[in-house]
This record gives C-alpha cells, structure tokens and sequence, in this order.
C-alpha cells in the first residue's frame, strides 16, 4: 500500500522542522511551503492526500487557502494547525471545508492519529477544543471528537 | 380800662428814645437821584439806559437810592414854551422833597438843567451824559458839574470808510435836528475840516426834508460814501420823522454804502462805524451818582470821556463784500447769520461726544470680541489636537498591542509548541527506565500550560479571533470566557445583519465591550449583565447593562476607561451615552456608523 502523501504548510522555521520530523517517519512528506498562496500551488500541482497547514500564515491564512482549494475541486483532506483554543473558529474552519482542527501544543500526540482519522472519511478536533466547546457559550458546532 | 393803653404808650416812648433806632433810621435814610431824560419814556434809547444804570446804581455799596424819573419830551412838546411849562411842573413837584443828585441825559436836557436847576432843585449837583464837541459842556463844567462825554467818532469812522472803500471820491454827510441849529454839522467840520481836500470832497447834506434828501442821494456820483449822523424831520403831514425813520427811507434807495456813528443805527441799514451807544455811559453815571450819594463832591469828580467803539452790520459787510479782517481789532459784528454751529453748538457738541463715546465702545466691544474669537478659536484648535492625539494614542496602542501578541503567538508561542512536539517525539523513542516517561510527561504537561498561557495572554491583547471570525462570534465567545471566568452571567443578542462591518467599526465596538464588561464585572456587583448589538439602518447600537450598583454619571470621572471609551466611538464619528443612577444599575448605549467614515 502506498505511503499517505502529505504536503506540510508552515511558516514559522522551527514549527516546520519540528513537524517534518514527526510527518517523515510515517508518511510521505510532498513538500513543505512556508505561506498560503504557496500552499494553493502546490496542492493544485501535487495533490497530495492530505494537507497539514497552520492556520495563520502570510500572504493567505489557513482557512483562506482552504476554500480556495475546494474552490479548485481538490479532494485533499485538510488538517488545520492553531494555537488558537476557539471554538468560533473551528466552526468555520469546518465550514470552509477542512476535516481536522488541532492545537499545536498537542500536535507531538495527535498529529499522527488526526491524519489516520481524515484518512478514513473522519473528522477530528482536538480535545482541548471539545472541552472548551462544553464549558463555552454553547454555540453549535459540527464537530466531531474523533469520528 | 386803662391799664393797657398806659403800658402800649411807655413802651411807644421807649422805643422811639432808643438810639438805636434812631441811627438805623438815619443811616436808612435813601438819597435820592432824579434822572431827566431827553425824549419820553417809551423811547427805546432810554429803556436801555434806564436798565442798565438802575442795574448799576442797586449793585454797589452804600445806603439806599431813590430813583426819580421825569421826561422832557421834547419828541412830543417842543419849544421853549414846553420847556417852561416842564419847569414849572417840575419845580412844585420836588419843592419840599430834597433831591441829592440830578442826572441829564443828553445836552438837551443838560441844557434845561443848565437853565432852570436853580429854580427846580436849588444847588443840587448835576451829572450829564452827553456827546463831545457840544458847546455847553464848557460852561456845565464850570458850573461845578460832571458825568460823562462820550467822543464822536467822525473822524475815525470816516477814515474807516474810506480804507474800505478804497477809491472814494465823494463822501456826504447827512445831518439834521428841528432846531435846524446845524449842530451836527458844526461839529462834523470841526472834526473834519482838516480832511486833505485833494482825496476826498465832503459835503453836508443839513436840514433837507426827507423827499429831498431821497431825491438828493438817490442819483449820488459813483465812488461816493454817506456819513450818516442824525437826521430828525416832520414829514408833509407834519408827522415826526426820527432819526431811524429818516435813514430808513434813504437805504432804500441810495447806491452807496452809509456809515453812522450811532449805535442803534447798526442793524437798520448802515454798514457801520466808530459809534456810540447812550447805555453804554450808563453804568458810570450811576458810579458818579454813587461817589456823589456817599458825600463826594460834584467838582471833585473829573469828567470821563467813553470812546466810540467800531460795530458793524455782517449783513452789510457782506453786501459790499467787506472781508471781517480787514475790520478794526475789537470790532463788534452785530446780525450775524446764526450758523447751524451757532444755533445748536451743545447739542451737536453732546451729539458728537455720544457718537465718540458709542464708537469707542463699539470699537472696543469688536476689539474684545475679535480677542476671545481667536481665544476660542485657539482653544477649538488645541482641543482638536488634543482630540487628534488621543484618537491617534488610541491606533497606536492598538498597533502595539497587535504587534507584541502576535510576536507572542508567532514567536513564543509557537516554540513552546515546537518544544512540546519535539517532547512528544522523544517520548515516543525513548524506554521507559527509571520513570524517564513520567518525567517526560510532566515536562510536556508543564510546556502546554506555558503554551496556553501565552497564548491566552496573547488573545488579551488583540483578539486574532475578531479578525478570523468576525465581531458577532468574538463578541460571543468572549461573553462566554467572562461568564466562565468570573462568574457573572453575561448574555448576548443580536439583532440585525452585522456581517462585513469594516475592521476598525468591528475593533471598536469589540473594544467598547469588553471595556464596559471589565467595568462590569469590576463595580457593578452585578450577577447578570446583557450584551446586545442592534442594527437601526446605517447605525449600529451597542447596550451593555447590568442591574448592579449604579452610579452618578455626573460625578467626577476616574480612570481612562470611559474617555477611551468615547475616543474610539468618536473617532468613528459615532456617539457614546451613560444612564445610570446610583442603586438603579447602569447601561452603556453607544452608537457608531456601519459604514466607515472614509
């Protein structure tokens, strides 16, 4: 069975090494970009299976390059990296179209298992995120743990 | 019965013994002076004269004076008959009355006094006012009498004449009494006999009737002049002509320019002259009759002479087109045209003074109020600086806040992230000896609690989320943070499309929120407030109310949240209002366009 192909957006140096080295023992690093345009370019050339892109990020955010990305039709699934525990924010992420939303500070654990998940047709979150949702002002969301 | 009229008698007696009353009666005893006049009562001359030495008589020192009138009035009864007839009433009218001083005015009665004093009022001293060259005055003097001799200005007035009248060839001298005793004429020569013959040629005209005299200056040479100096006649109904009569009817008439030496003849047709006035001496015949009353003797006293005086007529000067200046010094210019000047001098003086004083209050009130436009303006001009810098403070602060939490999130935070990744990592390849994986887990544990830290301190500075997911949602989610963390039940409404408003009306309100929410949750002691976002048109409303403690909006401001407040809604040209009242909770209401103002 072929490798899962992944295409790595970051922009901060340190974050993408980190994240390399966690993608290259298990999948098929495509290639790793540092803004969103780039993002959008190299998923139209590469179409990888799944993208893994922080969510703020020059010249096109995260969320931005996602729907251009549905707009294009690629059936990439995408994962959203943020250090942002919102609950807002996850929802319209989800809207736009990406399949997993994950705090930064626990990607090391579930990085590899939130790949696994979208793989399979599933969506993920972090928990850190569910949690808050719970003690939040209650809104919405289509979020689902894991699945 | 008799009681009272004995005691009514003695003290009539004791008084009239007192000597006391008897030298005040001898010192009220009036002297008293019988003025005899020339023409009768009514003549104008003699009203004037009455006045004026009445006026002089009463205002000096010394006792009392009886004043005692009495007219010749030879105007009426001439003749020497007449005279006697005066004489004879005159002489029993003061025979048992004691008369100190008598007074002639002019030589006509000087000469009655002259002729009959003795028999009216024996020794009784004589003052006269008469005119010079008048051939009795010698004897008059002689006869221990005095007064005064007014001079007659033929000469100078004739000198007068001709400076003005430069050219003259022909002067004519009109003269003439009833008497027709030519003694107008006899001192005319006398005074003017000397004139250089080869300048000008005098000639009289005496004693003509008035017909004849109109006639005669009527068809006068060119370059002539008229010396008018009396002229008295009877007309051909045997009416009297006075002197003013006789010039009148030959100013009409005659081509050249008359000059007169008498006083009241200024003003009915001639030009002018050296002239003499009858009351002009009256006020120093009534001083001689004073010195005379006090016990002074007639002879003691010396004559005084009063000069003639040059007056004019403005009427006439201008007709002959005779300039003011070329006029003697001291000169009085009688019948000027009253000017507007003239006429109304203090009410034009006050009219114009209040104009001034008007204008300088004006010019004042503009000069203060063109100072407190530039006071005000200047003021205007620092208050909007101060406007401009607050506004600018608040971008400013804003920009940094931006700045440091995105250093904060894309710098600290995202190492801390990469710290805890790279852990994960080595937890996963690393053998559990020792506890080394507790170990590891623990780090991670402390590395994620430092990750949220900065990245909630982060969010505090400038919400990323506002940018990602627009003012409704951060809004929510920030009530919800509050709600959870200081235990104050925030609630939120919408109320309206609020989508797509520009970022800095977003910021704003967001801003607004959260401040008023802090102040809240600070003062309030509120357990619930509400958060609503309204949509009215082009306006968006923000409330934030509490049913808390209240306060005095009024009262004195503390702290820089609400003026921040204000600034940013201002900066946005919107407006910001605080209802509150002590114990009745408060409500913030701000309203700001939805459309950015550039």
């Amino acid at each position: 069975m072929n490798r899962t192909r992944v295409l790595l957006a970051e922009d901060n140096a340190t974050m993408a090494e980190v994240l390399e080295s966690i993608l290259e023992l298990d999948f098929d690093l495509v290639a790793t970009v540092g803004d969103g345009r780039a993002m959008v370019e190299v998923a139209r050339q590469t179409e990888p299976d799944v993208i893994v892109a922080d969510i703020s990020m020059p010249l096109l955010s995260g969320l931005e390059a996602t729907r251009q990305i549905r707009e294009h039709g690629l059936r990439s699934k995408i994962i959203l990296l943020t250090m942002h525990a919102d609950v807002p924010l996850a929802t319209e992420a989800f809207r736009a179209g990406v399949s997993g939303y994950l705090l930064k500070a626990g990607a090391g654990k579930e990085l590899i298992k939130a790949i696994h998940e979208v793989q399979q047709g599933r969506r993920y979150i972090s928990p850190a995120i569910g949690d808050e949702a719970v003690a939040g002002c209650g809104v919405a969301t289509s979020r689902g743990r894991s699945g | 019965l008799g009681r009272p009229r004995a005691a009514a008698f003695f003290a009539w007696i004791g008084l009239a013994l007192c000597p006391a009353n008897l030298a005040a009666q001898h010192a009220a005893a009036p002297k008293k002076v019988l003025v005899l006049y020339w023409y009768d009562k009514d003549y104008p001359a003699h009203v004037r004269w009455q006045e004026s030495f009445l006026a002089n008589l009463h205002s000096g020192r010394g006792g009392a004076i009886e004043y005692y009138p009495e007219y010749l009035e030879t105007n009426r009864f001439s003749g020497e008959n007449q005279l006697r007839v005066k004489r004879d009433y005159l002489k029993r009218r003061y025979a048992d009355r004691r008369v100190d001083v008598v007074v002639a005015v002019t030589h006509v009665a000087l000469d009655f006094l002259l002729k009959y004093r003795d028999e009216i009022v024996p020794h009784t001293p004589i003052v006269f006012l008469v005119p010079s060259r008048y051939s009795s005055v010698k004897s008059a003097i002689r006869s221990g009498a005095t007064g005064i001799v007014t001079l007659a200005g033929y000469r100078r007035t004739l000198e007068l004449a001709l400076r003005l009248h430069p050219g003259t060839e022909h002067v004519f001298v009109i003269s003439g009494t009833l008497e027709r005793d030519r003694q107008f004429e006899a001192m005319a020569r006398e005074e003017l006999g000397d004139y250089d013959k080869r300048t000008v040629q005098i000639h009289y005209l005496t004693d003509l009737s008035p017909d004849e005299l109109v006639s005669r200056t009527k068809n006068l040479p060119e370059r002539s002049i008229v010396l008018y100096v009396w002229q008295q006649a009877y007309n051909e109904h045997g009416k009297l002509l006075e002197s003013a009569d006789v010039l009148y009817s030959i100013t009409r008439t005659t081509p050249a320019p008359i000059y007169g030496l008498s006083g009241p003849r200024v003003g009915q047709g001639i030009v002018g002259g050296y002239v003499y006035t009858l009351e002009s001496g009256a006020g120093r015949v009534a001083d001689i009759v004073r010195r005379i009353a006090g016990g002074e003797r007639a002879q003691d006293i010396p004559v005084e002479y009063a000069p003639a005086f040059p007056m004019f007529d403005a009427r006439q000067l201008r007709r002959w087109e005779i300039s003011e200046d070329s006029l003697p010094a001291g000169s009085i210019i009688r019948f000027r045209d009253l000017t507007i000047w003239g006429l109304y001098r203090w009410q034009i003086i006050g009219f114009i003074s209040f104009c001034l004083v008007e204008a300088f209050l004006i010019v004042a009130l503009l000069v203060q109020g063109a100072r407190r436009g530039r006071a005000e303006a200047e003021l205007r001009e620092s208050h909007n600086r101060v406007q401009n810098l607050a506004g600018r403070l608040i971008i400013a602060q804003e920009e940094e806040r931006k700045h440091i939490a995105r250093e904060l999130h894309d710098g600290l935070s995202q190492q801390v992230a990469a710290l805890a990744i790279g852990l994960t990592g080595l937890e996963r390849h690393l053998p559990d000896t020792n506890g080394a994986r507790a170990e590891l887990m623990s780090l991670d544990n402390r590395l994620n609690e430092l990750s949220e830290h900065v990245r909630s301190m982060s969010h505090r500075l400038h919400s990323s989320t506002l940018e990602h997911v627009g003012l409704a949602d951060a809004l929510k989610l920030h009530c919800s943070e509050l709600s959870e963390q200081k235990g104050i039940a925030v609630d939120f409404d919408i109320c309206g499309n609020i989508e797509s408003l520009p970022s800095d009306t977003a910021l704003c309100l967001y801003r607004v929120a959260q401040e008023s929410l802090r102040n809240v949750v600070k003062h309030s002691r509120a357990e619930r407030a509400n958060v609503t976002i309204l949509r009215d048109g082009d306006t968006i409303e923000l409330r934030v109310a509490d049913r808390g403690v209240g306060f005095d909006p009024s009262g004195k401001r503390e702290g820089l949240g609400l003026v921040s407040m204000e600034e940013r809604v201002r900066l946005l040209g919107g407006s910001l209002k605080v209802i509150s009242q002590p114990g009745d909770g408060t409500e913030l209401r701000v309203w700001v366009p939805a459309e950015s103002r550039s």
